[in-house]
């Protein structure tokens, strides 16, 4: 009898910890694959149906390339973390502000987006073809919690659809695929469905970027940033015809040739290289609050092809670092990546150049779910002595982090600040004395017999 | 919540070509004086003190004024 109590008690507890104790009530997702990556926005209503709790928790499959949100009710950014890996998911946790009731229900709003979930489909095509591609997905919500009733919108950029995944029930609209409703959907349940259609946006991503921010205490923010893009569309078939490029450039509708790019309103003195040297096709132009930097490739980029350089620019530092006024410490606030339309990102590097004698340094970054690692390194430019130290912190698969904004804050004493100006006086007075003791040093061979 | 002030370079960027010139010219002037004086002074009329002032203002007029110039011109340190 006893026994019996015991084997009901972890059977409970096993099936609670399988299904969790939240409840999907509803759920509504929203998948644009207009661009190159695929943009969910997933409206969830979830009711706690255990004890209180102050984390909720999402599946990923893990196959995926994922970059995932986590807004509440306010449109709050909830920390989000990686727990374990469960079948083929990855389950992430996000952690709420205050704790949540048992039985009270909760809205959240998630934007997740898959990169490289979009396969080009012929895989070559040539100049002058049109671009389609594929997407798979699971046809309903990932979550470890059982889902009420939901339902999906795939939305395409053009109503040339060649097929779609019939799982019922299913509409089409001109430019729409609408999955669902599904009910009582369990836990982790993965049913896959695949779209293949016309998609025309560029499928340039960036390899590697590197960005680095070099601080002046004497007023200046040095921006550079070194490119290393990919054209990840179908594959161009055959020669590249120049003549049939410049005949008509809008016939390729999947090329690249050029890369926009939102900068900072206050940026200047703006350049553009690549190893071999200046490239002056680049141009900018003001907008109320940015300046949009035009960049043109000294070639277009046609599917399966790389390309890299890199830009620069100057910044105010008034603008981007404060001091803390309780603790002395210095705050840089700067955007973490690249702002250019739809582009996502494999390896992000991004370093610090700190004023000489920086120390204790820290940094912030947005709520993401890839792993982020950092290390330290030194650099000796102008009128350095020991070498200013460099924070690189490198993560992977990034997108909308890019728009956002990372912290970093250290110590420094006012007098490393006048280093450098010291320095320079030093080597002016350190002349002066040399002057002087050479005019007091004899040098000649034989002595001048004084009159 | 933590007090933020934005963080303002001790001398406004805008003047660091003019300063670079004020100081170089001056320094220059200075450093002139100072080597035409040791060069030309007899060993009678030393005076310690006199020159390690006279170095002291040339370096560091002069070495604000290469410190302004390293700024003015796009090499921030």
């Amino acid at each position: 009898m006893n026994k019996n109590i015991l084997l009901f008690i972890i059977v409970l507890i096993g099936i609670n910890a399988v299904c969790g104790q939240w409840l999907n009530q509803d759920v509504t997702r929203t998948i644009d694959l207009t661009t190159q990556i695929s943009k969910s926005i997933i409206q969830i209503k979830a009711k706690n149906t255990g004890s209180d709790s102050s984390t909720y928790q999402f599946a990923i499959n893990k196959s995926y390339k994922a970059s995932l949100a986590v807004l509440d009710e306010q449109s709050k950014d909830l920390p989000v973390r990686f727990v374990e890996t469960k079948q083929e998911f990855n389950i992430y946790e996000a952690k709420f502000n205050s704790v949540v009731k048992s039985g009270s229900t909760v809205s959240l709003k998630v934007a997740l987006t898959l990169l490289q979930q979009m396969k080009p489909y012929p895989e070559h095509i040539s100049q002058t073809e049109t671009q389609l591609v594929t997407y798979k997905d699971n046809v309903y919500f990932s979550s470890p919690y059982q889902t009420e009733t939901q339902k999906t919108t795939v939305k395409v950029p053009t109503g040339r659809m060649e097929s779609f995944t019939d799982i019922e029930p299913t509409q089409s609209k001109s430019s729409q695929v609408i999955y669902g409703p599904y009910k009582d959907v369990k836990g982790l349940q993965q049913t896959e469905f695949t779209v293949h259609f016309e998609n025309n946006s560029p499928f340039l991503m960036l390899n590697k970027l590197e960005k680095e921010y070099e601080v002046s205490m004497w007023g200046n923010l040095a921006v550079e940033t070194n490119y290393y893009f990919e054209h990840r569309g179908a594959k161009l078939k055959g020669a590249f015809s120049r003549l049939d490029y410049q005949r008509n450039p809008s016939a390729s509708a999947s090329h690249v040739s050029e890369i926009k790019e939102i900068v900072p309103r206050d940026s200047a003195d703006f350049y553009y290289r690549d190893q071999i040297g200046n490239i002056s096709t680049s141009t900018y132009t003001y907008n109320t609050n940015s300046i949009t930097l035009k960049i043109v490739p000294r070639f277009p980029l046609y599917g399966g092809w790389k390309n890299e350089f890199y830009t620069g620019y100057n910044l105010p530092i008034d603008k981007f670092l404060s001091r803390d006024l309780d603790t002395g410490r210095y705050v840089l606030n700067v955007s973490m990546g690249v702002n250019i339309e739809g582009i996502y990102v494999g390896d992000h590097e991004i370093r610090f150049v700190l004023p000489e004698g920086a120390s204790d340094i820290e940094f912030k970054l947005p709520n993401q779910i890839q792993p982020v690692s950092h290390r330290f390194e030194n650099r000796k430019t102008f009128l350095d002595t020991v070498g200013r130290p460099v924070l690189i912190i490198s993560t992977h698969d990034t997108t909308y982090e890019n728009l956002r904004y990372v912290q970093v804050s250290f110590n420094l004493s006012y007098f490393s600040i006048f280093h450098e100006a010291l320095l320079v006086t030093g080597a002016v007075f350190a002349f002066c004395i040399l002057v002087m003791i050479l005019t007091r040093v004899d040098f000649s061979l034989s002595k001048v017999k004084s009159n | 919540m933590t007090r933020l002030e934005p963080y303002y370079s001790p001398i406004d960027p805008i003047l660091y070509p003019i300063f670079a010139f004020l100081f170089v010219v001056v320094g220059l002037a200075f450093l002139a004086s100072f080597i035409v004086a040791q060069i030309t002074n007899q060993k009678s009329q030393r005076n310690l003190y006199r020159e390690l002032t006279m170095a002291l203002v040339a370096s560091i007029t002069l070495g604000l004024g290469g410190f302004f110039v390293f700024l003015a011109s796009g090499i921030y340190v």
